[in-house]
């Protein structure tokens, strides 16, 4: 008879533990001055997922007391895959509409309790190590994910001071284009405009060859949306992939282009005009990828 | 020696002997076989020794490497010249030109897009130093540069396409 | 304890992970000449390609090493617990759906952001299209879940077979041994302590990794969800370093059984060993910040405490497991087959791995090697130059262990010599690019990369050459099983005598 008083005890604080967690959250909820914040949601649902978990493993126990069962393989489909739905559901950015409707937000706190007490039931209807461990594993999870899960951080004012002190832009547009692209576009080209043969083409003579032959539009893409595909320099085949840059400002790249067609011997070919940022703007919204590039390339007729 | 010969020579070293141990004991196993409770009684009294003395060495490196790390010498420098750079695909920000030689140094890193890697090259191009520039974080290096000259920075986190072109310069004066 | 009367072939699962396991490491080998040639300027890969086979590499090699640890295992679990056989074909099932669609992410989206795709990375490159992203995460979840499914079945099998926890940890034997030993009980055998660590150790890791598979998706999915970067990289470096060490301490257990069948002595299970296993199951879990100690910004302790881990998880390997094999062959007129030659230099490649492994987790080395070459040098010698022998040695005791051709001793030699001095040339290159302060994961290295690169790719040819020979080897072995129909017992054979009679003959 121990045992069987052993386990109604067990069972009993299951439920009492559970449903402690379970008012624990909500009371949490009702606070007078309830932060809902990220993270207390978070906490709050891990609780609910606690109070579920131990409720399921007490319904386990007691329905195998009643009606024993060997391992039930199919059951670790829903012991597996209810975590990670309970870990969707933490879905930080829904909050905000969730919470502004009662029904769907009491809903969803039932439907956190509810994956708790599926995962450890359904572990539990494998073998009762597999419900414990599950249950403690989606705590641990949700616990992690509590605190950085859509979290957004404090600022650091340290990481501030970092970005902040990057130099203004200088005055005048051929000093600022010639600083982006030392900065930029350096790192491939080179600072002398010559590229790596082989690796990255040259701009140095290549530049104003393109504006020539009529690829003034190719240029800004090739800035705006990156280029990717096997292009032909001066009988050397290049076939990295060119980055997009649309985190640039048009000022930054119509100064970096100007630079660029006019340093290192280049010169704008009759007719063109230096660039402005304007037409940079223009070219924004055409929505190319690199491939797409690449092909205005052959269309203007460069190999 | 830089400090990579000489762990480059470590491992060399402790790799041979290990090598050869276990060649020895594969040629022990030419002649007439023994019996294994013959063997056990002694092989067990050599792995007693050698378990302290592998807790021994164990317990010498972790002191020493505390000792040692880069962060106990971060909090040593107070007064140092701070060069704040921000890391972003794939270019360093904000890099000096020049660096002051013989005076503690510090870069504040950070990254503006995904995690990257701020490794300082000598001129033998060998890492003198590293640290990781990461998005929301502050990682400060510490260098005090012994040697005059060019050196080079490079990315060593892989952070996309173009990583391996994600170099920066500066000179030490 | 005793096995079930269940008539599924047991061989037949093991032989299809092992199958797919094996297949897909000597593919991911040739994607691994790949690089390493176009790195070495004899081909020259695009960026976008280079970097879309470095995570196939990375990640399929990852999955099919565990494969075979999981096939390996599960066998030699099963020979003793019963286990469904339906359950285990589920978690094949689930894995290699997963590597598909890993591979389709790299091979049809050009998908790159590496095995360890660190936040936010795959979302901040604009080379590899949306859904590549997705297919990606989904595939390590599919892998991941299957996994689970094994780690889960291993633990419930070994727990219910060797006397629940205490028995599985051997408590009593630790802490009564007097009393224990006059019982007259026994330890488990010893290939139940790598499934039952593992197992645990695995679903810790399964869960990490499914919570950061769902933030990653949702993240994904909704790109206005932040993330933390270095939360991110904890948690990627958690499961990552639990995964790829699993693999070598999964297989093992292989070698726990096939070695003492060429020695002719028993591998049996002793307090020491137990103990060293305890060590293990907290090691593993606790070692993964050496990954993170260039992050200035984690705790100090935390790096401290990886540092420890790090060091003091080489005890159970140097002094208790690899000292045990070495003792086993001691004087012991050891048959040398294929089988026994690849685990027994598997073992000298862990203790070297673990060499440089030790040195670039200490953190003052680790300011110098980090994410340079030193870092695929150290576990390439133990995923290639222990785990893969492992593997292929067990594959080997199979065979030998049931023929009557044995391998001639010049084809020994050849095969030895050009798949341990492949691997060997293939390391060291590594090791000395490392060492020369060459940066892992770049496809165009400055010098002196390039030249190391080519006699990589030189010790790369020289392994799948002697890969290629040790297969026509394996095969005519195995057509002499099939021809001779006779069921031949060798005395050394890795099958306990009284379990050939229940699996039955067959060569698979």
């Amino acid at each position: 008879m121990t045992g069987s008083r052993r386990f109604a005890a067990g069972t009993i604080a299951l439920v009492l533990i559970g449903y402690v967690s379970i008012v624990v959250a909500w009371l949490h909820l009702g606070l007078p001055s309830p932060d809902h914040s990220i993270k207390d949601h978070h906490l709050q649902h891990l609780f609910f997922l606690i109070g579920g978990g131990l409720w399921g493993i007490a319904l386990a126990r007691w329905l195998a007391r009643r009606h024993p069962h060997g391992q039930q393989s199919a059951w670790l489909a829903p012991a597996l895959l209810a975590p990670m739905a309970a870990m969707f559901l933490m879905w930080p950015s829904a909050y905000p509409y969730v919470e502004s409707r009662p029904f769907l937000h009491a809903s969803m706190h039932l439907v956190f309790v509810g994956l708790g007490a599926l995962t450890t039931f359904a572990g539990y209807r494998y073998t009762r190590v597999v419900s414990w461990l599950l249950g403690g594993s989606l705590a641990v999870m949700a616990w992690l994910a509590a605190f950085f899960f859509g979290v957004t951080p404090q600022p650091d004012p340290a990481v501030e001071a970092i970005i902040n002190a990057r130099p203004v832009a200088p005055a005048t547009a051929s000093a600022h284009g010639q600083k982006v692209f030392d900065q930029i576009c350096a790192s491939c080209h080179m600072p002398t405009g010559a590229g790596l043969p082989g690796a990255f083409p040259p701009l140095a003579g290549h530049l104003p060859e393109l504006l020539a032959a009529g690829g003034r539009d190719y240029v800004k893409q090739v800035v705006l949306y990156g280029l990717q595909g096997a292009i032909t320099v001066g009988g050397q085949t290049y076939n990295s992939v060119m980055p997009p840059w649309q985190q640039l400002s048009d000022q930054e790249i119509a100064d970096a282009l100007n630079y660029a067609a006019t340093a290192w011997g280049n010169a704008l070919p009759a007719g063109e005009s230096s660039f402005e940022a304007s037409e940079i703007a223009a070219a924004r919204g055409q929505g190319l990828n690199a491939q797409q590039v690449h092909d205005a390339r052959e269309r203007v007729g460069l190999p | 020696m830089e400090i990579q010969g000489k762990i480059l020579l470590t491992f060399g070293v402790l790799s041979l002997l290990t090598l050869a141990l276990f060649v020895v004991v594969a040629w022990s196993s030419r002649g007439s076989p023994k019996d294994y409770a013959e063997v056990q009684p002694a092989g067990y009294g050599v792995r007693k020794v050698w378990f302290w003395v592998l807790l021994a060495a164990i317990v010498v490196a972790f002191g020493l490497s505390g000792r040692l790390s880069p962060y106990s010498r971060a909090e040593a420098a107070p007064d140092a010249v701070s060069f704040p750079i921000v890391a972003r695909q794939y270019v360093f920000e904000n890099i000096p030109e020049v660096v002051p030689y013989d005076v503690p140094v510090v870069f504040n890193l950070t990254s503006i897009d995904v995690n990257h890697g701020f490794a300082i090259y000598d001129a033998k191009d060998r890492i003198i130093g590293q640290v990781q520039a990461m998005p929301g974080y502050a990682n400060d290096l510490r260098v005090t540069f012994k040697e005059k000259g060019k050196y080079i920075v490079r990315c060593l986190e892989f952070c996309g396409i173009n990583h391996a072109f994600m170099q920066g310069s500066f000179e030490v004066r | 304890m005793s096995a079930s009367t269940d008539s599924f072939p047991v061989r037949r699962i093991m032989a299809l992970y092992l199958m797919t396991g094996l297949a897909l490491v000597v593919l991911l080998m040739v994607v691994g000449l790949l690089m390493r040639m176009s790195q070495a300027g004899w081909i020259r890969l695009t960026s976008v390609d280079f970097y879309a086979l470095m995570t196939l590499h990375g990640a399929g090699m990852i999955a099919a090493l565990v494969l075979c640890g999981m096939g390996g295992l599960w066998y030699l679990i099963r020979r003793e617990v019963a286990m469904s056989a339906s359950l285990a074909l589920w978690a094949y099932g689930l894995a290699v759906g997963g590597v598909v669609l890993v591979a389709a992410a790299a091979a049809f989206g050009k998908f790159g952001a590496a095995w360890t795709f660190l936040y936010p990375l795959p979302f901040l490159n604009p080379t590899w299209p949306a859904w590549s992203i997705g297919a990606f995460l989904v595939g390590m979840t599919l892998i991941v879940l299957g996994w689970s499914v094994w780690c889960i079945q291993m633990l419930e099998a070994v727990l219910r077979g060797f006397g629940g926890f205490r028995g599985v940890l051997g408590w009593d034997a630790v802490f009564t041994p007097k009393a224990f030993a006059a019982s007259g009980r026994k330890l488990p055998p010893p290939q139940v302590l790598p499934a039952f660590v593992i197992a645990l150790d695995g679903l810790l890791a399964a869960a990490a990794a499914s919570l950061l598979g769902v933030a990653l998706l949702v993240h994904w999915l909704d790109p206005s969800v932040p993330l933390d970067a270095l939360w991110a990289k904890n948690i990627t470096y958690f499961f990552g370093h639990d995964l790829a060490n699993f693999i070598i301490y999964m297989l093992i257990a292989q070698v726990y059984v096939g070695l003492p069948a060429y020695a002719r002595r028993p591998w049996k299970n002793t307090r020491v060993l137990t103990l060293g296993w305890w060590g293990t199951l907290v090691f593993l879990l606790l070692a993964f910040p050496h990954h993170l100690y260039m992050d200035f910004a984690q705790p100090v302790w935390i790096q401290y405490l990886g540092l420890g881990a790090s060091y003091v998880s080489s005890i159970p390997v140097a002094v208790v497991t690899v000292f045990g094999g070495l003792l086993l062959v001691w004087r012991s007129g050891m048959r040398w087959g294929l089988g026994s030659i690849f685990m027994y230099a598997g073992m000298a490649g862990w203790i070297l791995g673990g060499i440089g492994a030790l040195l670039d987790a200490t953190i003052q080395f680790n300011l110098h090697l980090h994410n340079t070459l030193w870092v695929p040098a150290h576990f390439h010698t133990y995923l290639l130059g222990a785990s893969f022998l492992f593997a292929i040695g067990w594959v080997f005791a199979m065979l030998e262990g049931r023929s009557e051709n044995p391998t001639s001793s010049a084809m020994r030699w050849t095969i030895g010599v050009t798949v341990l001095g492949g691997i060997g040339l293939l390391v060291a290159t590594f090791y000395l690019a490392g060492a020369a302060s060459v940066p892992r994961r770049y496809d165009v290295e400055p010098a002196p990369g390039p030249v190391f690169a080519g006699w990589g790719s030189v010790g790369a040819i020289i392994l799948l050459i002697g890969l290629a020979v040790a297969f026509f080897e394996g095969m005519r072995i195995w057509r002499g099983l099939k021809q001779a129909r006779t069921h031949v017992e060798w005395p050394w054979s890795p099958e306990p005598a009284t379990q050939t009679a229940r699996s039955g003959g067959g060569a698979r």
